[in-house]
C-alpha cells in the first residue's frame, strides 16, 4: 500500500460534510453540529492510540450511514426539506424579476438621460441595444465563472433577501422614472420613447425564448445523462 | 443482560434526555456519554436517534439551545431545559411512576413470571 495517498484529514473531513449537505433535510447548523460530533468522538478515540486516519474512519462508521441519519432527520422536521427543495426554485423566479427590474430601470435611466444629454436618437437606440445585449451578458458570465471557481461573493448576491432588496429598490426607482417620463418626456420625445418601449418588448420576447432554448437543451442533456442503456 | 430495544430506547428518550438536561446544560455527544456511563453500557443512543429527539424538543419548547465557543475553539450547540421541558419532565416522572408500580405489583403477584 506504499503508493497510497497521504490521508487528509480536513479533505475527509469536507468529503464528509459536502455528502451531509447534498441532504435536504440538513440545515447548515445541523451539519455544523453532527461535525463537531464526529470531531468529539475522533478526540476521545485519539486518546486510545488510534492513528488520525483510524479515528476518523471509527467517528464516521460511529455517526452511521448518511441516509438514515438524514431519513431520522425528515421526520422530525419534514418542513426542512421542502424549504431546502423550494428554496432553487424560488431564487430562479427572484433572479428573473430582479433581472427584469434591472433592466427596465436601465431603460428608464437612459431615457430620462438622452434629454438631459440631448443625445441623437439613433446613438440612444445603439446605446441601448448594446446595454440590452452587454449587461445581462456580463451578468450571467461573471455567475458562471464564480460558480466555477466557487467564488462567495455572488453566492451572497444569489441570496433571497438581497434578491429581495434588489428587486424592491429598483421597482421603488422605476416607479419614481416611470412618472417622471409619462409627465415630463413623453411629450418631448414620443418617438424615442415608443422606440425604445417597442425594443423592450421585443427584447423581453427574445429573453423569454432563448430561456426556453436554454431550458430544453438542459433538459434535454440531463434525460441524456440520466439514461440507462442495457446492451442487447 | 442485553442491551435495551430500540422501541424501549426510543419510549424513554424523552423523560430521560430531560432529566439530564435538568442537571445543568449540555451538548449532544455529552449527552450520549452520560446515558452511557449511567446506564452501564446498557443503552447506547445513536447520533441518528438523539439529534431529532433534540431537536424535536427544542420545537415543542421543552429545551432551547445557543451555540458557545468551547475550549477548542469551536462553536457547539448547548441544550437547556426550560421551564415547560421541566413541567412535562415532571409529567413524565409521573407516567413512568405509575407504569413501575403496575409491573412491580404484576410481578409481586406472581413471581413465576419473573
Amino acid at each position: 500500500m506504499e503508493s497510497r495517498a497521504k490521508f487528509n484529514l480536513e479533505r475527509s473531513i469536507e468529503d464528509w460534510k459536502t455528502t451531509l449537505k447534498s441532504k435536504k433535510s440538513f440545515s447548515e447548523s445541523n451539519v455544523q453540529e453532527l461535525e463537531n460530533h464526529l470531531l468529539d468522538l475522533m478526540s476521545d478515540l485519539s486518546k486510545k492510540d488510534l492513528t488520525q486516519e483510524e479515528s476518523f474512519l471509527v467517528a464516521r462508521n460511529r455517526i452511521g450511514n448518511i441516509d438514515e441519519i438524514s431519513s431520522e432527520y425528515e421526520k422530525v422536521d419534514s418542513s426542512a426539506a421542502f424549504i431546502n427543495t423550494l428554496i432553487p426554485y424560488l431564487k430562479g423566479a427572484l433572479i428573473y424579476i430582479a433581472i427584469d427590474t434591472l433592466i427596465e430601470l436601465l431603460t428608464n435611466s437612459l431615457l430620462i438621460s438622452s434629454v438631459s444629454l440631448e443625445l441623437n436618437h439613433s446613438t440612444i437606440r445603439i446605446i441601448y441595444l448594446l446595454l440590452l445585449v452587454i449587461v445581462p451578458l456580463v451578468l450571467c458570465s461573471s455567475v458562471y465563472f464564480s460558480f466555477k471557481k466557487g467564488k462567495p461573493i455572488l453566492k451572497k448576491l444569489i441570496n433571497i433577501p438581497v434578491l429581495v432588496l434588489i428587486i424592491i429598490a429598483s421597482e421603488a426607482l422605476n416607479g419614481i422614472m416611470r412618472l417622471f417620463i409619462i409627465r415630463r418626456l413623453t411629450n418631448q420625445i414620443p418617438n424615442l420613447y415608443s422606440t425604445i418601449v417597442a425594443d423592450f418588448s421585443f427584447y423581453k420576447l427574445i429573453g423569454g425564448f432563448l430561456l426556453l432554448t436554454f431550458s430544453f437543451i438542459l433538459f434535454k442533456k440531463n434525460k441524456k445523462n440520466n439514461e440507462v442503456k442495457i446492451a442487447e | 443482560m442485553e442491551n435495551l430495544s430500540k422501541e424501549l430506547i426510543g419510549a424513554s428518550s424523552i423523560p430521560i434526555i430531560l432529566s439530564i438536561l435538568s442537571k445543568g446544560e449540555s451538548y449532544g455527544y455529552e449527552i450520549i456519554q452520560s446515558i452511557k456511563e449511567i446506564s452501564g453500557g446498557k443503552m447506547e443512543f445513536g447520533e441518528g436517534t438523539l439529534y431529532p429527539v433534540l431537536h424535536k424538543l427544542e420545537k415543542k419548547g421543552l429545551v432551547q439551545s445557543t451555540w458557545k465557543k468551547a475550549e477548542s475553539g469551536r462553536k457547539r450547540k448547548y441544550y437547556q431545559i426550560s421551564n415547560e421541558g421541566k413541567k412535562e419532565l415532571s409529567v413524565e416522572k409521573e407516567n413512568w411512576m405509575t407504569i413501575n408500580e403496575i409491573i412491580t405489583k404484576l410481578w409481586k403477584a406472581e413471581p413465576n413470571l419473573i
